[in-house]
């Protein structure tokens, strides 16, 4: 593996960060564009070796690298897999990444998976279970997790409260750290009728690590926003995120675009535009003081 | 609670039809769940179609959704790594009643599978042949040759290797006939490429006894079936491909 890796845990600037996908391994390695991180999907490096891993350790040593999985099923009822997590720690141990993360959804149950991101009912029943399991693997892995809020379209009968204090009451019982996909947000206050504004300030921000941006798509049969991670961000997106860097500080911001992959290029004008805004603030509070 | 409701879900999920799930607040919801069921069947076909593209690209890609929404019913994905998904496909098709006609599609699918895991196998060092050579004739009898990890063998009735190498990106149009035999192959990964390379029967009948046993060994239980086998341009055709990644003499492993 490459001696770049850091030994420690570092940080990650505040600035943006893309989502190094296939398509553009070749790119990155010839340009190696100025970006705070890469993020990459844990699982697409879980084989031994071969081409995956022989890009990725070329670039490791030039950028700060986040692991972001799609598999750990965190709300599942399952037992924890145990074959996917010795995965993940061998991953970690490889390429010592600045941030490991997943989401606050579940994946799979009786031991099948569905590969996609699946809602929770809001309850404290849930909040207990999911930060066990957070705590959990935590604990295996030797080191802090950030969990992503998700996306829900559906809203479940059981739930009892409401999104924003189920997220919240996770991460504090499981003494985790915060990925917010503003995106998600979004998304679901247009779905299920909330302000994102009162979502964000709910947020314990001394735990957000991280943040995603995405775009989405509009299911017209369904009448409903669908998180495609397949275009640019939108406007109101761009908007939210804006509110949401004034309230809680610069952070690390990810691209991701994972179906219709466009061009390098369009990726880093994506950056850049998340960064105007995180070097707005930094003016904008020089001024202030 | 939740494991009640997430039994209800994945079953519904991953079944054909329609059916609503249970514990839904709202009259849109049931609508908006139909989302995550389209949602379900993209992914999986996604995945297979990555895995299978010549498979794809033979039947074409209505036929092989239709057929990917039925393996995927029939074989669930059992793991959080979704390219873990998929290995069952060959045995699949073999059984598939409207694919009969094409019976070399099962193969095909093999070998694409093995191609899946020689791309994402370990990485190998290359050894020279004269690590070999330099070994005293008393160790030479045991020593036995470590194989790179990607190497992967299939035999087929079919010349499943043109085959798959006429369906690769760019290549030109051939004509291929069915009938002009089967293939003893190799599989394996060269720098960041699959290469596949065609074996006598003696060369793939002594590469598949090196994965058990001695060079020595090996040798003559590969001349006892075939009395022309030469040993020295067998291995010389292995090093030269960079197959042998180290040798084991006794305890001893010997790299680069």
């Amino acid at each position: 593996m490459t001696a770049a890796a850091p030994a420690i845990s570092a940080t990650i600037p505040a600035r943006a960060g893309i989502g190094l996908r296939p398509a553009h391994y070749r790119d990155m390695l010839a340009r190696r564009p100025p970006l705070a991180f890469l993020e990459v999907h844990s699982e697409n490096y879980f084989g031994a070796g071969g081409p995956p891993h022989a890009y990725l350790e070329q670039l490791r040593g030039d950028y700060p690298l986040s692991l972001h999985g799609v598999g750990l099923s965190l709300g599942s009822t399952d037992p924890l897999d145990r074959t996917y997590l010795a995965q993940l720690k061998t991953l970690i141990a490889r390429y010592q990444p600045e941030r490991v993360s997943d989401h606050l959804c579940w994946t799979s149950a009786g031991g099948l998976h569905t590969h996609d991101l699946l809602p929770l009912p809001y309850t404290e029943d849930v909040v207990r279970h999911v930060a066990s399991r957070i705590s959990q693997v935590q604990h295996e892995l030797g080191r802090r997790l950030l969990v992503e809020n998700a996306t829900s379209y559906v809203e479940f009968a059981a739930s009892e409260m409401s999104e924003w204090d189920f997220v919240r009451a996770i991460v504090e019982e499981a003494d985790c750290d915060l990925l917010l996909d503003v995106n998600n947000i979004y998304v679901n206050a247009i779905n299920l009728g909330f302000d994102p504004l009162t979502y964000i300030e709910a947020m314990p921000a001394g735990r957000i690590q991280e943040v995603h941006l995405a775009g989405f798509d509009h299911d017209e049969h369904a009448d409903c926003l669908v998180d495609t991670h397949g275009k640019p961000v939108r406007a109101p997106v761009w908007d939210v995120y804006r509110e949401t860097i004034d309230r809680i500080g610069p952070r690390p911001t990810l691209i991701e675009w994972d179906t219709d992959i466009p061009s390098l290029d369009t990726l880093l004008q994506e950056a850049g535009h998340a960064n105007i805004i995180l070097e707005n603030h930094q003016h904008a509070r020089r001024l202030a003081a | 609670m939740l494991a009640a409701l997430q039994h209800n879900w994945v079953s519904t999920l991953y079944r054909a039809g329609r059916q609503p799930v249970d514990g839904l607040r709202r009259p849109q919801d049931t609508v908006r769940f139909e989302i995550y069921r389209a949602s379900l069947l993209a992914n999986l076909s996604h995945a297979l179609a990555d895995t299978y593209p010549v498979i794809e690209k033979l039947v074409g890609r209505p036929f092989f959704e239709a057929a990917a929404q039925i393996y995927l019913r029939r074989h669930p994905s059992r793991h959080g790594d979704i390219h873990a998904f998929g290995g069952d496909f060959a045995s699949f098709l073999e059984q598939f009643e409207p694919v009969q006609s094409l019976p070399y599609l099962p193969d095909v699918a093999r070998l694409e599978w093995l191609t899946h895991q020689a791309f994402h196998a370990a990485d190998g060092s290359v050894l020279e042949i004269d690590a070999l050579a330099s070994l005293p004739r008393d160790q030479l009898d045991a020593v036995h040759l470590n194989m790179h990890p990607s190497l992967q063998l299939m035999q087929s009735e079919f010349p499943v290797h043109r085959i798959w190498q006429a369906n690769q990106e760019s290549a030109p149009a051939v004509s291929i006939d069915l009938d002009e035999g089967g293939v003893n192959l190799a599989i394996f990964r060269d720098g960041m490429d699959i290469a596949l390379m065609p074996l006598a029967r003696a060369d793939y009948d002594f590469l598949t006894a090196l994965r058990e046993t001695s060079l020595a060994h090996a040798s003559d239980l590969t001349l006892s079936r075939h009395a022309d086998f030469d040993p020295g341009q067998a291995l010389h055709l292995l090093f030269s491909q960079r197959l042998v990644i180290s040798l084991l003499v006794g305890d001893v492993l010997c790299i680069r």
